[in-house]
């Protein structure tokens, strides 16, 4: 679990982390366009595709009720017009930068719930129990640092570099009789 | 433009309307296939060298298959890199079938590659990309200074997939999630093309979305990636 956690956060500073990041510095709705079309292009499961979509689709939902406005609504206005697919990792980093949110700790905030996520996954799965699930994430504290340092150092064309191995089970786990649900 | 190729169909007839092609490349007489052309495209070099900076472009019209002659060896460098941009256009209603040999980036070797591939309306394409970690024979991987590629696929205007390698020195490319032991890794993309993996004990899966099917593949030798991707490629309907 612990080695699987180094790994995912070694392939999310080029993506997840790495597509928050630029989405911060985009100066256009064209940038963010561009960024967003990357972003949903890189994947090659279409499960993770469609998760990607609804989580961000809600979070532009949850922002849009509670009266956020800005670019994250024009985002919004992008992804329900079909010029923009909708990446969460992208919604994450327009609200950032829209909220003038310090962009390292908002990055290694997003990079700890991603690896909770995965403890979570990993808790129910293996399965772990609940202290060896706390304990991965502890131990892979320096992981998210060291990630979220590499994505912000990460020049646009090195974004959405895959790891082989994740995609593949990404796209068997399409198949599989037991399967990871989104709550 | 290191090479230049322009296929077309006329009345009902795939030909290689244009051809041109510099030092090391080479493009033997296309051949009648399958109601298309298979047009081979060889390098006249042991491989791969620094200073290398090929430019490569495709204009599809009609059904076409484009394959190698040889694996494609990237050989050590002591210094620079080399570099190889591809250009696919597929027009119009053709079909394309793009079979590379699969890559094999040698010890201190440093290669970037840019694919850009464009489809236009009702356009259909196979593509298929094979890496090896090095000369495993030899006992030699991921020893390479550099190995960066991108590949990008545009149906009608619209990026629908990207992917990009960049296995990296002192990486984790032995772990899970990335090679996972495995030496060898394939990729094949198909877009507006029916295709079934067949019976196989190789690690792979396949995902569709929309008009786009993507497989994955892991395994240990070039030559069972390549036998599966055949195998894939001969099945589509």
């Amino acid at each position: 679990m612990r080695e699987y956690a180094l790994s995912f956060l070694e392939n999310a500073a080029y993506n997840e982390l790495g597509f928050m990041y630029h989405a911060c510095r985009c100066k256009s709705d064209e940038e963010i366009i561009r960024l967003d079309a990357l972003s949903a292009a890189s994947r090659s499961a279409a499960e993770v595709r469609r998760g990607m979509k609804r989580m961000c689709a809600s979070f532009l939902r949850l922002h849009e009720r509670i009266g956020t406005g800005g670019a994250l609504m024009r985002y919004k206005a992008m992804t329900d017009s079909g010029r923009c697919v909708g990446s969460y990792p992208v919604a994450l980093g327009i609200y950032c930068a829209q909220t003038g949110a310090d962009v390292h700790r908002a990055l290694v905030m997003y990079g700890y719930s991603l690896l909770s996520a995965l403890a979570v996954n990993g808790v129910k799965l293996i399965p772990l129990g609940q202290s060896d699930g706390q304990r991965v994430i502890a131990e892979s504290l320096g992981a998210v640092e060291t990630a979220v340092k590499t994505a912000m150092e990460t020049e646009y064309e090195e974004l959405g570099i895959s790891g082989g191995g994740f995609e593949l089970r990404a796209v068997q786990h399409e198949g599989l009789y037991t399967r990871l649900y989104m709550s | 433009m290191d090479l230049y190729v322009k296929t077309e169909n006329k009345n009902g007839k795939t030909k290689m309307t244009d051809c041109a092609f510099a030092y090391p490349y080479k493009v033997a007489k296309p051949f009648e296939r399958g109601g298309g052309i298979e047009i081979m495209v060889m390098a006249a070099t042991p491989g791969i060298m620094s200073g290398d900076r090929h430019t490569l472009r495709y204009d599809i019209g009609g059904s076409v298959r484009v394959t190698s002659q040889s694996y494609t060896k990237i050989l050590g460098m002591e210094n620079g890199g080399a570099e190889r941009n591809t250009e696919i256009t597929v027009r119009e209603g053709a079909f394309l079938s793009f079979s590379q040999t699969p890559v094999i980036p040698f010890a201190k070797s440093r290669f970037k590659s840019n694919t850009v591939i464009r489809l236009e309306n009702g356009a259909r394409l196979i593509y298929t990309d094979i890496l090896c970690a090095g000369r495993t024979a030899h006992g030699e991987r991921f020893e390479f200074d550099e190995y960066f590629t991108r590949t990008e696929l545009y149906a009608d205007g619209r990026l629908i997939f990207f992917d990009s390698m960049r296995p990296r020195i002192n990486g984790r490319n032995e772990s899970i999630g990335f090679f996972e032991g495995y030496t060898h890794q394939g990729l094949l993309f198909a877009y507006g093309a029916e295709l079934e993996i067949p019976e196989t004990d190789v690690e792979c899966g396949i995902s569709r979305m929309g008009e786009l099917t993507v497989v994955r593949a892991l395994a240990n030798s070039a030559e069972r990636l390549c036998g599966l991707f055949e195998k894939i490629a001969v099945s589509i309907k």
